[in-house]
Formats: structure tokens, C-alpha cells, sequence
């Protein structure tokens, strides 16, 4: 199992960083697992909602496709820029809370040239669990630009 | 039916989502299955969009979701609140990273039991830049 320095491939602040460690392993399947917990003081639980905080469905998207960047710009080798540039599909669950751990898995669907000198794409199933229940599912392609 | 400039404030306070997320700043057009908001400053997005004009899909999503969800005002009873249930078909239609501001047309497409579907449109200025399907679900009614 490889750890992925998000420091190193992430251009997302921690602020607005909604993955605590990634890994990932040819051998596990090649599967990218990643975690995040949400502590509660994130700014967005302020706004959603007012006095019953619940982190937004589209937090937990963003979530994914961090875990998935992360993965796409430790393959390249840099924290290169993009975008989530298609969803199949988004199901959303159940409602995540302040203090809820979720974990995530991902799985790449496309083959990747690393040697790649021009704007890339690459499609991920994911799967997003909290308290042993599936909290959240997506079929996403995520757009590199290199 | 047109909004005007306080019915449209009315419309926007009446959103269960507060700053700092809430992401619609005007009502355009709104009837029974059909809506126009637009996305303008961009005051409510995090800080990591304090120096970067771009707007990720995250905010797109979440733009429409807010946004189809002022069609659902009257289905809506006491104390139930809509939320999303689903995305589905959602292209991002340039290789650019959306610009402020942006300009959504949502309409209702179907309806079954409390899940409510709408497709959307996303413009950044004259271009289309996102398009895709919401589904809201009405918990509490």
C-alpha cells in the first residue's frame, strides 16, 4: 500500500480539503482508499443548515474526486490542475454529521499513459461508507490538465 | 411568472441554506416547474476562491440543486426541507474552468412520490458550460 503525500498533490488548502490521508496498491485490487473525518468546525456547516449542521451531498462528491485527483497527480508525478468533467451518476443516502468519519474507495476504470504530455481523463467508480453504511456512490470522470 | 429585485431577496431568504453556502443571488424567472437564478459575486464561496474567480462543480451543483428547489416551495410543508437524493448526466461542456457569473435554467421533469427530477442548463455568459439532472427529495412531507 503506497500513501499519497496530499502536501505534494493536492492544491486544495486544508481548509478546503476533504481528505485526511489516501493509499493506494496495485494489489488491493487497485483501489484508491482514502478517509476523511468531519471535525465540525468546517465553513460550510455554518450555512447547511442553520442549527442542524449536515455536511452537503456535493461536499461529499467533492470528497471523492479529491481522493481521485490526488491519486491522477501522484500517478503524473505533480499537482497539476482539473476539474470533475462528467457524472454518470451521483446517489446520495444518508445524511453525514459533524464527527462522522467516512471512508472512501475508488476505483480508476481507465488505463493511463504516465508519460502523458497532454490534458488527460480518467473515469472512477467510488463509494463513500460512514458507520458501516453507504452513505454515498459516484461514477465520475475527472479532466487533467498537464 | 418574472421576479422582481425584492421578490426575488424573498425567494432567496426563504432558502433553508445560509451563508456561507448558500449559492443563488438572483431570481429571474420562477413558476410551478420552472426556474432562472442567476450566480453573480460568488460572496458566499469558501476562501479558497478568494484570489481565483473560477467556480468548481461543487458550487455548480450545489447552484442547481438550491436553485430547482425554489420550484418546490409549495410542495413543501411545515418544517420538511428538500434534499438531494441524486446527479445524474452532468457534463461540463468547456475544457475552461467556470467563470462568474453563471446562469441557470432548471425545469421539472418528473415527479414520483416525494423525488422530484430536474434537468438543468448552467451558462457562463453566452456559452453553455454545464448541463446534467438533479433529483430532490422531500423529506417530512
Amino acid at each position: 500500500m503506497e500513501h499519497i503525500d496530499l502536501d505534494l498533490y493536492l492544491k486544495q488548502a486544508t481548509t478546503f480539503r476533504f481528505v485526511n490521508e489516501a493509499a493506494f496498491s496495485d494489489e488491493d485490487g487497485g483501489v484508491i482508499r482514502s478517509s476523511y473525518r468531519y471535525v465540525g468546525d468546517e465553513v460550510f456547516f455554518a450555512g447547511h443548515f442553520p442549527g442542524e449542521p449536515i455536511v452537503p451531498g456535493v461536499i461529499l462528491v467533492e470528497s471523492m474526486a479529491q481522493s481521485c485527483r490526488a491519486w491522477l497527480n501522484w500517478r503524473l508525478g505533480k499537482k497539476a490542475g482539473g476539474f470533475i468533467v462528467s457524472i454518470d451518476r451521483v446517489k446520495l443516502s444518508k445524511p453525514v454529521r459533524p464527527g462522522d468519519v467516512v471512508d472512501m474507495q475508488a476505483k480508476p476504470l481507465s488505463v493511463l499513459d504516465d508519460s502523458a504530455t497532454s490534458p488527460r481523463f480518467c473515469r472512477f467508480t467510488c463509494t463513500s461508507m460512514c458507520n458501516d453504511e453507504e452513505v454515498a456512490k459516484a461514477s465520475m470522470t475527472l479532466y487533467q490538465s498537464v | 411568472m418574472e421576479v422582481c429585485e425584492t421578490e426575488s431577496a424573498r425567494l432567496i431568504d426563504g432558502l433553508a441554506q445560509t451563508a456561507p453556502f448558500r449559492f443563488v443571488d438572483r431570481v429571474r424567472y420562477l413558476d410551478e416547474v420552472r426556474v432562472v437564478t442567476e450566480f453573480l459575486h460568488g460572496r458566499c464561496l469558501p476562501e479558497r476562491f478568494a484570489d481565483e474567480l473560477y467556480v468548481d462543480t461543487y458550487a455548480v451543483l450545489e447552484f442547481a440543486a438550491q436553485s430547482s428547489g425554489l420550484v418546490l416551495r409549495g410542495r413543501k410543508k411545515e418544517g420538511s426541507r428538500g434534499v438531494i437524493a441524486s446527479f445524474r448526466g452532468v457534463e461540463h461542456k468547456t475544457r475552461e474552468p467556470l467563470r462568474l457569473p453563471l446562469r441557470l435554467e432548471s425545469r421539472l421533469v418528473s415527479e414520483r412520490w416525494t423525488l422530484y427530477e430536474f434537468d438543468f442548463q448552467v451558462h457562463s455568459g453566452e456559452e453553455l458550460a454545464v448541463t446534467g439532472s438533479v433529483g430532490i427529495v422531500i423529506n417530512g412531507r
